[in-house]
């Protein structure tokens, strides 16, 4: 197991699931970055049997104890996945933001300001210097996309429909 | 929460990059790792200097005016001769000797490591000995024990042997006659032979004159030499 993965291959498996685990905890994308790094710097200087394992449970331990710190009384968020679904869940978020992040950069920015930022088509269209027509078709075309993906198909019709 | 939907409302284009931060923390742990193989590297080249000055570092005897004698760190005794000088790197190879002018070496007894002179026409290479280096005009004079005589080092060169002396000639080494003569009566020529061979020498004749030089031949041959070209008879009175 030691030798299957390189430091490298590690990071690019399982770099982007990790943090997406870490930002159901944080809900806080710089700190979930930096806890990641963290776990994979330790890591490194500890070469453990199974990485991939070590690495998520590092992360959600140090997840766990930045929300203690940074968060303390507040209840955990009950979308935190359970611990055999940690890798599942993570992979499949990380899919969803690499098919975000996939998307043609006109439709993704109006994708983003849309739904994170909640910004109308009017908002939207003034701040791209677009037409609210060319926005919503952006957006509309940009959840196409995603719908067709088999990790969002379920949740995304009870989203959008 | 749905799983889009969470993910939406934390997208930001570039970040939760492996690629990104493996290069970042690869480039971190290198910026660590090159000053102190800098420094390392830095201290290692500094120690081979010093090192190689230290073996290197060399070790000079002169003489001025008058004649110095100088005991060499392995125990050889050297005397310089005026406006000569010895130099030699004690912590390198204290029997690896260079010098100009002329110097006498009684070579201290280390059969295991040659003690060599080497000189700006001349090399000499010794066990333990006792010889007169001269190198302008080169030239080398063996009181005991053997020396291999050659131009330079690399050069095959010549044996000589106690009493034997010899000169560098057109760049190779050349025995000295042991004996010249030049219109020298023959009571001189017959003592100088009988002092050398340790016998005495005698001639009916002694008034008689030679010019004539003998190099290793045996003392019956010179006698024949001798005899011949005087028209005398030499008797050996042992």
């Amino acid at each position: 197991m030691s030798q299957k993965y390189t430091i490298e291959d590690l990071f690019s498996v399982y770099y982007r699931p990790l943090c997406l685990l870490s930002l159901h905890y944080t809900y806080d994308t710089a700190a979930s970055e930096d806890i990641v790094q963290e776990c994979f710097v330790a890591m490194m200087s500890k070469t453990p049997e199974n990485p991939k394992t070590y690495l998520y449970t590092a992360v959600r331990n140090r997840s766990l104890s930045w929300r203690q710190r940074n968060k303390p009384g507040e209840p955990l968020p009950e979308d935190i996945p359970a611990p055999e679904d940690e890798e599942s869940t993570s992979i499949r978020d990380a899919r969803l933001w690499t098919a975000i992040e996939s998307l043609p950069p006109q439709r993704r920015r109006c994708l983003v300001l849309a739904k994170r930022d909640g910004l109308s088509y009017k908002e939207i269209a003034e701040e791209l210097g677009l037409s609210e027509n060319t926005v919503r078709n952006n957006i509309a075309k940009a959840l196409e996309t995603l719908r067709e993906l088999p990790e969002v198909k379920k949740s995304f019709i009870l989203l959008f429909f | 929460m749905d799983s889009l939907s969470f993910i939406l409302n934390f997208f930001r284009d570039g970040i939760f990059d492996g690629r990104k931060a493996y290069l970042k923390l690869a480039g971190k742990r290198r910026t660590v790792l090159v000053p102190w193989l800098v420094a390392a590297a830095a201290s290692l080249a500094l120690g081979v200097f010093l090192f190689t000055e230290y073996r290197n570092s060399i070790k000079e005897y002169y003489a001025y005016d008058i004649r110095q004698e100088f005991t060499l760190p392995d125990g050889t005794q050297a005397v310089l001769f005026p406006g000569s000088s010895i130099s030699l790197k004690p912590h390198w190879n204290p029997r690896t000797v260079n010098m100009s002018g002329t110097v006498r070496f009684t070579v201290a007894k280390d059969p295991a490591h040659p003690f060599t002179v080497t000189a700006k026409n001349a090399f000499a290479e010794v066990l333990g000995t006792v010889f007169t280096l001269c190198d302008n005009p080169p030239e080398i004079t063996v009181e005991e024990g053997r020396v291999r005589f050659a131009a330079q080092a690399d050069a095959e060169g010549i044996v000589l042997e106690k009493g034997e002396s010899a000169i560098i000639k057109d760049g190779a080494p050349e025995k000295k006659p042991l004996f010249v003569f030049e219109d020298t009566p023959l009571r001189e020529v017959l003592e100088s032979l009988s002092g050398h061979f340790g016998v005495r020498l005698r001639c009916a004749e002694e008034g008689k004159r030679l010019s004539a030089e003998f190099k290793d031949e045996r003392l019956e041959d010179i006698i024949l030499l001798v005899e011949e070209a005087l028209d005398v008879k030499i008797e050996v009175v042992k």
